[in-house]
């Protein structure tokens, strides 16, 4: 198992933020953590990141353990943070700087993918240049050229307008195939766990616990949008009773 | 009322500064200010061109002592705001002393340090290191901790070590506020060179200003307070110059 996360527990000035947390992410998943905001989903991904200690619990990374080791999974945020003062190319570069990968062999490598992420013609641009989903793909070619097994992504879609949003999912999905990664994605936006996952966690009440695990049906047919079918309304109505809203 | 233009805002301050020349050539020509207690515009440029040869030979000593001074005192500046930013009781220990220090007028302390150490270069050097490496120190640190949080977070999950955060994010977010502060401390640096010359030294714009006072030449103190200006204009405006250079994505417009 890629990821494995055995009843982890948190608090802050004992207040109980997250509960008896259980989850796994297989190698070549996309997994959903679909709660409300406020429910500890980043609470959790920093712990799964090694950024924080729980109080209780186990995290496994390929069957190593993950307390607070950072630098072992990628890590995406809702903002690109994209540095203004360096070019997309520079920017995306940076984790293998930060590895001491000489620069010159950094962006040779980087260049050859900017093509496969639409974002060719911007190496030399700076973020502030591009546009709100063209910055959002190279925050991903930066998470990539980070090059870990897992990626999380906390609500990276989220800033986006609707259209580029829908844009962006079909794009990571092929993606994430083209690429072999593995993701958890923590998200408070139904359709989109549903659209992008292969399973969705639950994560509701106070504190939070998962209370509902769900498996999407694999052999989805691709030529109707999944959104459109009866399929859907019946995982959404699930999603709406388990959260309770 | 008609609006003004843009090139018309532009050139505001250019006709301002021709009206007060103009008011302060009437005032003397006509005698309405005597000439012993006020030289007309005219006498000023002609005691500057008069004494020109030895106004560039002071000019030099004083640049010299400058930049000798904002060197040293830009870079004590930085190494302390780098310090305080990372060891949280150093800036404990450290601000409130450093706020104490600028409550010393430099006059106070420039016979001091030239008791000290002499007539030469280096009380001067001392003296405007003191002055100029607290806008510095001050304004890098509130840049390095205006660094964006989130930003940090995510070098912490590629594993980045605090040099390495400080190379690639903190130092960045901090330029524009070293560049605020080196402004000032540019200025400072000039007239600091200069207060210790009159206190004490043998050549430098400062030492020049005492010997024309001494002989009521008011022609060539003006001249000599014109020529002070000029060279903080154009140190002012290297750093200018310096920043555009060192920051060239501010001229990028953004995608909106």
């Amino acid at each position: 198992m890629l990821l494995e996360v055995r009843d982890i527990n948190k608090s802050f000035d004992q207040q109980p933020i997250i509960q008896n947390i259980d989850l796994h992410v297989a190698t070549g998943e996309i997994v959903s953590l679909l709660g409300v905001s406020g429910s500890g989903k980043t609470t959790l991904f920093n712990i799964i990141a090694g950024l924080s200690k729980p109080d209780q619990g186990q995290v496994l990374l390929n069957g190593q353990n993950n307390v607070l080791k950072s630098g072992n999974v990628s890590y995406m945020l809702q903002k690109d943070l994209l540095m203004p003062y360096r070019t997309v190319l520079d920017n995306v570069i940076l984790p293998l700087l930060l590895r001491k990968v000489p620069k010159k062999m950094a962006r040779q490598k980087a260049l050859t993918l900017f093509k496969e992420f639409g974002i060719d013609g911007y190496e030399h641009k700076y973020p502030q240049e591009l546009s709100g989903g063209m910055r959002q793909r190279a925050a991903l070619l930066r998470t990539y050229l980070f090059d870990k097994p897992l990626t999380l992504l906390d609500e990276p879609f989220s800033a986006l307008d609707e259209l580029t949003k829908r844009t962006m999912h079909q794009w990571y999905i092929d993606m994430m195939h083209k690429l072999h990664l593995s993701t958890l994605l923590i998200t408070h936006d139904i359709d989109e766990a549903l659209v992008l996952s292969n399973r969705v966690y639950v994560i509701a009440g106070r504190p939070s616990q998962i209370v509902d695990e769900l498996r999407l049906n694999p052999t989805r047919d691709a030529s109707v949008a999944f959104e459109l079918t009866p399929d859907f309304l019946t995982y959404k109505r699930r999603i709406i009773t388990d959260l309770g809203v | 009322m008609k609006r003004l233009t843009n090139t018309n805002i532009k050139l505001l301050p250019f006709y301002v500064v021709c009206l007060v020349l103009l008011v302060w050539y009437v005032v003397t020509a006509t005698g309405l200010i005597p000439k012993f207690l006020m030289p007309g515009p005219i006498d000023v440029v002609q005691a500057f061109i008069e004494d020109f040869g030895l106004l560039m030979t002071n000019m030099w000593t004083t640049v010299v002592e400058a930049f000798w001074g904002l060197l040293l005192g830009v870079i004590l500046g930085l190494l302390i705001a780098i310090a305080m930013d990372g060891i949280n009781w150093l800036y404990r220990a450290i601000y409130p002393l450093l706020v104490l220090s600028q409550t010393i007028p430099t006059y106070a302390i420039a016979p001091i340090l030239i008791l000290w150490f002499g007539y030469g270069i280096l009380p001067k050097v001392l003296l405007i290191i003191v002055t100029t490496f607290f806008p510095v120190a001050v304004e890098t640190l509130t840049g390095l901790r205006s660094a964006d949080h989130d930003l940090i977070r995510l070098m912490h999950t590629m594993g980045a070590k605090r040099l390495q955060i400080l190379r690639y994010v903190k130092l960045p977010a901090s330029l524009n506020h070293f560049f605020a502060s080196l402004r000032i401390s540019v200025s400072y640096s000039i007239i600091g060179a200069v207060i210790a010359e009159w206190v004490g030294g043998d050549s430098g714009l400062g030492v020049y200003m005492t010997r024309v006072m001494k002989t009521y030449a008011y022609d060539k103190m003006f001249a000599v307070i014109v020529l002070i200006s000029l060279v903080s204009l154009i140190l002012i405006g290297l750093v200018d110059v310096l920043q555009k250079l060192m920051m060239p994505w501010t001229r990028r417009r953004a995608n909106k």
